[in-house]
């Protein structure tokens, strides 16, 4: 197949102004807060070049040690290595185009949305790390985000029963918009363990989607934590195209303020006999929202499959909003598939309990804040300190 | 072992033609086809409606005719609907029967080919019984009158008793709903209203048995019914058509009110042929303590839209939807429940199980809604489907709105196929493979069966059964 960056990056160019913003009849935006992605909301990240931040915090330190070893920092799409581990490389997408022109042309041509389109504009920045077979490796990957506009596109091509053990974290500074799209391309035997950390500071905007690619008897073990102050979208999808399979996805999305954070996932299991489990854990304080919308679809020929998804969310006040809409699509009849959720305030027991043994209420609540995101990462042990 | 799920493909291809007859048509009143706003004049004119329903009507076409299909979330089928191509209005002209002799012999023909069981026909003395767009037959027993319970057709209603009537009709489910509450605004005809007067309990179930019989014509009944304070009633509808050529169109629009302490049950059982459009918008208002529950089974049509609603407009009302479908060949049952919570305390449980058959497709769509100034509200939905063919298909689309004080909501749903270790253990006892599997059907469904009052849960088993009866062999 013929890949031409260029080309994609200007028919990109001229698709995007077609494509409508978020609207209220979106069926894939439902719930989210169309007010935050709307031309108004966004334009002055379009208009900005460098704006003025000032990190602290959690912020401050995810951005700090890019110099370890094994890591890579993505400074608004543009990386800076280290020492990698063996088996490890990174290229530009211009030079890895000429080796996977079909996986990179496939990387692109499923942006379909307004703003995975957007990134496809900047095709030509994008960057791909290869990890060859049987090899495995530690990657801790910091993207960062201070321009108005920070837009980054990685792919990831995971050999033969190679293995990924990848710690992501992304800063998105004040004032920035970040659209980051990255695809993990699972060869046979392959295994990803993804640990990922988002933090914002406030008048940003952070856009994520993931795809995973997953070939036979591939596994993915991933947890996500969303900590951002300001609106995210976050879409992930797992593509499984073999057999034997295994995905295990968890996510913690902690909303407070008049924050929505607003996540979308898809387990499109294409062949049988694979399982997928998917599970959002939120806890949603002030006014702020949670927009959940997830869906297990299950193709005719995909037989014994098992899938499940769950939703839980804490609302930790009486104006939190917990959107949810979990969905199920099964055209094969040899499956097991489910989906649950729930929506509740903390247990009145557990709390009580806490008080009983001197925790204040805020720090009792805070200790099941902690216990929702530490399950979220206990099936991932490189993960410390959450 | 022989994979069970290739044979009963074909085992399962049902016989549709049991629904299948119709007679000779012979109407005093036609529309014609397509819409106008002269054939809504037309059909108020038959009516001899007053001026403000004709006003209603003419307001709910424009209406009608501004809002696009919601074909962005739901089924691509809607588009071959032509509104064009259907007959709007028609009606035998015939006045209304007070006894059962007086019914016209064709008419009592049908409800025989029905399977109206004769127990069931000596209780249509107190049936509001709906041939066509017109009440064939309509007969107030005594016990009601004298209660106090008003039980007439949507015309009569509106005509004799607006002062009860006018205060609720269109105010549940407003004109401009959705596109189809907008074309039954503008032709309904048929349909029940009720009033139960406060503190009456009707004790035997109000029953309507109605079907189509002409082609090309929609059938648009509209139904009322209002409990006052402390008031309780079951009513009952149950349908059947026969098949043709072309596609007909079944829209119908239902309010409950269920004031103070109120108790509505309304139960359905649907059993379309399958090149019907079934698009039906229900939904009931709760106030407070009051309870309304949706008891609903669909089989057959070639598309049902149903979704039926509970508004938890009082303190402590409670709303519950209990829902069979079973989604055969090339039907598709896109059915649901939505629940919404205004009011502290209230509580809503919805269970619905789906069977689909071949390369039939059962949908379950749902909302529940609980915004921020209501407390200590609950909802438990529970979805369960079960697939038969390996090309069949099952789709739930839930949402959940939830913010408030202490209020809880949980859905959960499963998928899962015919257990066949079951079929195997009947079919090792002598049981031919089809009656296994309609064994095992009937008892997925069965604690939902239990749901619907007696009469009807073995009506239901009937008709499930029946699904079943070409399997043999």
């Amino acid at each position: 197949m013929d890949c031409n960056l260029i080309n994609i990056a200007e028919n990109a160019k001229a698709r995007f102004p077609e494509i409508p913003f978020p609207h209220k009849k979106d069926e894939y935006w439902r719930f989210a807060d169309l007010n935050a992605w709307n031309t108004d909301a966004l334009f002055p990240h379009f208009s900005i070049g460098v704006p003025e931040s000032n990190p602290t915090g959690k912020l401050l330190e995810a951005q700090e040690g890019i110099d370890a070893p094994n890591t890579v920092a993505i400074f608004d799409g543009q990386g800076v290595s280290a020492n990698l581990s063996s088996g490890l490389s990174i290229m530009p997408i211009t030079q890895a185009v000429e080796k996977y022109p079909n996986e990179v042309a496939k990387f692109y041509e499923s942006a379909i949305g307004k703003f995975d389109t957007l990134v496809s504009t900047r095709a030509t920045g994008g960057i791909v790390f290869v990890l060859d077979n049987d090899t495995s490796a530690k990657l801790n990957l910091k993207v960062i985000s201070k321009l108005g506009l920070s837009v980054s596109s990685i792919l990831f091509i995971i050999g033969n029963g190679a293995k990924l053990e990848l710690m992501r974290t992304f800063a998105t500074n004040a004032g920035s918009f970040s659209l980051t799209r990255m695809k993990f391309i699972l060869a046979e035997n392959a295994t990803v363990e993804l640990a990922t950390f988002k933090y914002s500071d406030v008048n940003a905007h952070t856009y994520l989607r993931d795809d995973f690619d997953l070939a036979n008897s591939s596994t993915v073990r991933d947890g996500l934590a969303e900590l951002g102050i300001s609106p995210s979208r976050t879409e992930r999808n797992f593509e499984v195209l073999g057999n034997d399979v295994n995905v295990d996805s968890r996510a913690f999305v902690k909303s407070s303020g008049s924050l929505t954070h607003d996540l979308r996932t898809s387990q499109m299991h294409r062949v049988g006999g694979s399982h997928s489990n998917l599970s959002v854990k939120s806890v949603v304080g002030d006014t702020a929202r949670l927009a959940f919308m997830g869906v297990i679809r299950v193709e005719e020929d995909a037989q014994q499959t098992k899938a499940y998804q769950s939703c839980n969310s804490l609302s930790l006040s009486d104006s939190a909003k917990t959107q949810a809409s979990p969905i199920l699509e099964i055209m094969a009849n040899d499956v097991e598939c489910s989906h649950g959720c729930t929506v509740s305030k903390p247990d009145a027991e557990e709390v009580f309990y806490m008080n009983q043994r001197g925790l204040s209420e805020a720090d009792a609540l805070e200790l099941i804040t902690e216990g929702f995101a530490r399950t979220t990462f206990e099936h991932l042990p490189f993960v410390e300190n959450i | 072992m022989e994979n069970p799920s290739d044979n009963t493909k074909e085992a399962l291809n049902l016989d549709r033609s049991v629904g299948d007859f119709k007679f000779a048509e012979d109407y005093a009143y036609d529309a014609g086809v397509g819409l106008t706003p002269e054939v809504i004049k037309y059909i108020s004119k038959v009516k001899e409606e007053d001026e403000w329903i004709t006003d209603f009507r003419l307001k709910a076409l424009e209406t009608f005719e501004k809002m696009p299909l919601p074909t962005h979330w739901a089924s691509k089928r809607l588009e071959e609907l032509d509104f064009s191509k259907i007959r709007y209005y028609l009606a035998k002209g015939a006045k209304k029967k007070r006894s059962w002799d007086e019914v016209p012999d064709d008419v009592k023909r049908t409800f025989e080919k029905l399977g109206v069981p004769e127990q069931e026909r000596a209780f249509l003395a107190g049936v509001e019984a709906q041939f066509d767009s017109e009440s064939a037959y309509s007969n107030m027993k005594e016990y009601l009158e004298k209660d106090g319970v008003i039980f007439v057709d949507s015309t009569e209603g509106l005509k004799k008793y607006p002062e009860i009537f006018r205060k609720y009709f269109g105010k549940v489910i407003p004109t401009s709903d959705n596109k189809f509450s907008a074309l039954n605004s503008a032709v309904f005809s048929g349909g029940s209203f009720i009033y139960v007067p406060k503190g009456v309990k009707v004790q035997q179930p109000l029953q309507a048995y109605f079907r189509i019989n002409a082609e090309n014509f929609g059938q648009f009944e509209r139904t009322l019914i209002i409990a006052d304070e402390g008031a309780e009633l079951m009513y009952m509808e149950g349908c059947t058509a026969p098949r043709f050529e072309t596609g007909t169109l079944h829209s119908a629009v239902v309010e409950l009110v269920a004031l103070k302490g109120a108790k509505i049950q309304y139960v359905t059982v649907q059993n379309w042929s399958d090149n019907v459009f079934n698009l039906v918008t229900k939904r009931g208002l709760a106030e407070e303590g009051a309870q309304i529950r949706w008891v609903d089974c669909n089989i057959g049509s070639g598309i049902t839209m149903k979704y039926p609603a509970v508004v938890l407009k009082g303190k402590q009302a409670k709303g519950e939807v209990i829902s069979i479908a079973l989604a055969n060949n090339k039907q598709h049952q896109d059915t649901g429940a939505k629940m919404i919570h205004l009011a502290d305390e209230t509580s809503s449980n919805v269970l619905s199980k789906s069977v689909s058959i071949g390369d039939g497709r059962a949908s379950y769509r749902g909302l529940v809604y609980m915004p921020e100034n209501v407390s200590n509200c609950k909802n438990n939905t529970e979805c369960d489907a079960l697939l038969i063919n390996s090309n069949s298909r099952t789709d739930t689309y839930p949402a959940v709105i939830c913010a408030g004080h202490n209020n809880s909501v949980q859905h959960e749903a499963s998928v899962s196929k015919l257990s066949e270790e079951q079929i195997f253990y009947m079919r090792q006892r002598g049981l031919p493979e089809a009656d296994a599997v309609s064994l095992s059907v009937n008892g997925f469904v069965n604690d939902l069966v239990k749901e619907f009052p007696m009469e009807y849960s073995v009506e239901l088993k009937r008709l499930i059964e029946l699904q079943m009866e070409g399997a043999v062999g």
